[in-house]
């Protein structure tokens, strides 16, 4: 089974305080003082994918769009398994840009590396647009299954998908090619790699292939397009209320607000 | 603008989905006109108040995004909408966006505003993991919007039913790539989107014994409980019970929040509540610049104390 998973490495976002906010020349933020990552629901498809390949025979390829900051993980991810790691360099503002990403991962696809499974997160942190799975799946003509929380083999050419909808869980074997959106699944953290298999991953190059304008290819149509940012701030009164013990400090909560919001039982 | 509302009745949050969308097309300067309502449902409840004067049902075995975006696009010719909306769950999410593809114009999921300028729309929707709000600018009709919920108030009485166009029977089996399917309902989320009282727990809960004991307190307190990502990705939680943007968004009168820092994906998920209490170890924690009123100290401590004076009524 080829199965191919998309990730992006994103700023830390946590790390930032209120201050660091700050909107830049052409809507940009500066978030290079903070450590990066790999975006939390691509991580989780990471690790969902390497549990399939534990149990089947899978060749996984991971597939990203970035600058030369990525190389660290991709090493990493070389070094779990993943083989050939794919990256795509980034020119342009690509944050809100999920069409033209969406064309990109299917034209890499086209271009002779056949899969029959493609998993990603289901949005980024950084430009939450949320679509880049589903429109891969449009412009393949697969089916998507979103808020997918794991998957395992179940035959050939065929998944038992497990996945989160808005009535509860719904458990599916759906034959193959198929696109998923990873959402929430708990413990699936990114396993940590031996050190003798990342020396080893050192031996093997990243893939990079052809800068890609983005937004800015010619005769390419840039929709929605942002105008304006803006930081959102949730600030309330903030009342920091004070006592010697967790006894007075309940009392003092109480007695200051809480009480009169407590509907009667 | 003719438009349309998508509401998904085959979901556990039909009701949260009819107040939202019943709070956008009411909103001043609201840009649609000769609205319709498609209900998709599964004929087991009754079928609820719909946003628009008129409504088309639609009656399908099950929730299947394949089918349900060929129903859409078949009638789509027929309505002629300029813009469709539908609700911020992952359905809407999902439909809205491969919608907008399929008929060619665009799509936006978790808009929180939007306003018609000449022929584009102007939408503003929370982006950074709810750090920021971005306006875009959409150009290509039709306009598929999945709208982030704003805590609306509980709908009014029901008024007149809708003018029913069209009542279809779309039941029909699996698509071929389905072998075989089985869903697992789990009411525990919807209560949890509609509460009154919640009671959310942070990473300051330290492990799953003392998170489980803040789950029995929310419980002896009339709360329901909640958590933020971190919690529930340690599973010391169920993830229905994860509160935050990609989670439950409720809008309880009474929140208190134990242990949470104060992330912005998690404040997205609280910020309807209308009063906040919020106890932290750390008093640089964001949490404790964002609520009413705070607790600098152990949280399963002062927690214990809060719920004996609630349980007591003191």
């Amino acid at each position: 089974m080829n199965v191919l998973v998309c990730c992006k490495i994103v700023p830390d976002l946590d790390r930032l305080s209120e201050s660091d906010w700050l909107v830049q020349d052409h809507g940009q933020i500066d978030t290079g003082f903070v450590r990066t990552m790999v975006n939390p629901y691509d991580e989780t498809a990471l690790e969902l994918t390497l549990r399939l390949a534990d149990a089947a025979p899978a060749r996984m390829t991971t597939l990203t769009l970035g600058d030369g900051q990525a190389e660290p993980f991709l090493k990493t991810l070389r070094a779990l398994g993943f083989d050939p790691t794919v990256r795509i360099e980034a020119r342009g503002d690509w944050r809100f840009c999920p069409d033209r990403l969406a064309a990109l991962i299917a034209a890499y696809i086209a271009a002779g590396h056949p899969q029959d499974l493609v998993v990603m997160g289901r949005q980024s942190a950084d430009g939450d647009n949320g679509k880049t799975p589903l429109l891969l799946a449009e412009l393949l003509g697969w089916p998507c299954i979103t808020g997918c929380l794991g998957f395992e083999a179940a035959g050939a050419g065929r998944l038992k998908v497990t996945s989160r909808v808005d009535a509860g869980l719904q458990v599916q074997v759906a034959r193959l090619p198929l696109v998923l959106a990873v959402g929430n699944a708990a413990g699936s953290a990114l396993r940590v790699p031996t050190l003798k298999s990342r020396m080893l991953a050192n031996r093997q190059r990243t893939e990079v292939l052809e800068p890609d304008p983005g937004p800015d290819r010619p005769g390419f149509r840039q929709d929605p397009v942002l105008e304006e940012l803006t930081p959102i701030r949730r600030r309330r009164a903030g009342r920091i209320v004070t006592g010697a013990d967790p006894c007075a400090l309940a009392r003092a909560l109480y007695e200051d607000g809480l009480k009169q919001h407590l509907e009667p039982r | 603008m003719k438009y349309v509302v998508v509401m998904n009745g085959c979901a556990g949050d039909l009701a949260t989905q009819a107040r939202d969308l019943d709070d956008v097309v009411r909103r001043p300067g609201f840009p649609g006109q000769d609205g319709t309502t498609i209900l998709l449902h599964a004929g087991e409840a009754p079928l609820p108040r719909v946003p628009t004067p008129s409504a088309v049902l639609v009656r399908v075995a099950r929730y299947q995004p394949e089918q349900v975006l060929d129903i859409l696009e078949e009638l789509a010719p027929r309505l002629e909408a300029g813009l469709y909306l539908f609700g911020d769950d992952l359905a809407g999410r999902e439909l809205a966006v491969r919608l907008g593809h399929r008929l060619g114009g665009t799509s936006l999921a978790g808009v929180r505003a939007f306003e018609l300028d000449g022929e584009s729309l102007r939408c503003r929707k929370a982006v950074y993991s709810g750090h920021m709000e971005a306006t875009f600018r959409l150009g290509r009709g039709p306009f598929c919007l999945a709208i982030a919920s704003r805590g609306a108030a509980p709908l009014p009485a029901p008024g007149p039913g809708p003018v029913v166009l069209m009542d279809l029977d779309r039941r029909q089996a699996p698509p071929a790539w389905v072998e075989s399917c089985e869903c697992i309902a789990d009411p525990a989320e919807a209560g949890l989107k509609e509460a009154s009282f919640v009671l959310a727990a942070g990473m300051g809960a330290q492990d799953r014994v003392r998170t489980a004991r803040m789950a029995e307190i929310a419980q002896e307190i009339g709360a329901e409980f909640g958590a933020s990502r971190p919690v529930v990705m340690n599973a010391w939680a169920p993830m229905d019970r994860l509160v935050g943007v990609s989670g439950a968004i409720p809008r309880p009168g009474l929140c208190i929040v134990a242990g949470a820092s104060g992330s912005a994906a998690f404040m997205a998920g609280i910020e309807h509540s209308r009063f906040i209490v919020a106890i932290n170890k750390d008093e640089q924690a964001p949490i404790l610049g964002c609520c009413d009123v705070g607790a600098v100290g152990d949280c399963l401590e002062i927690l214990e104390e809060l719920a004996r004076l609630i349980r007591e009524g003191a």
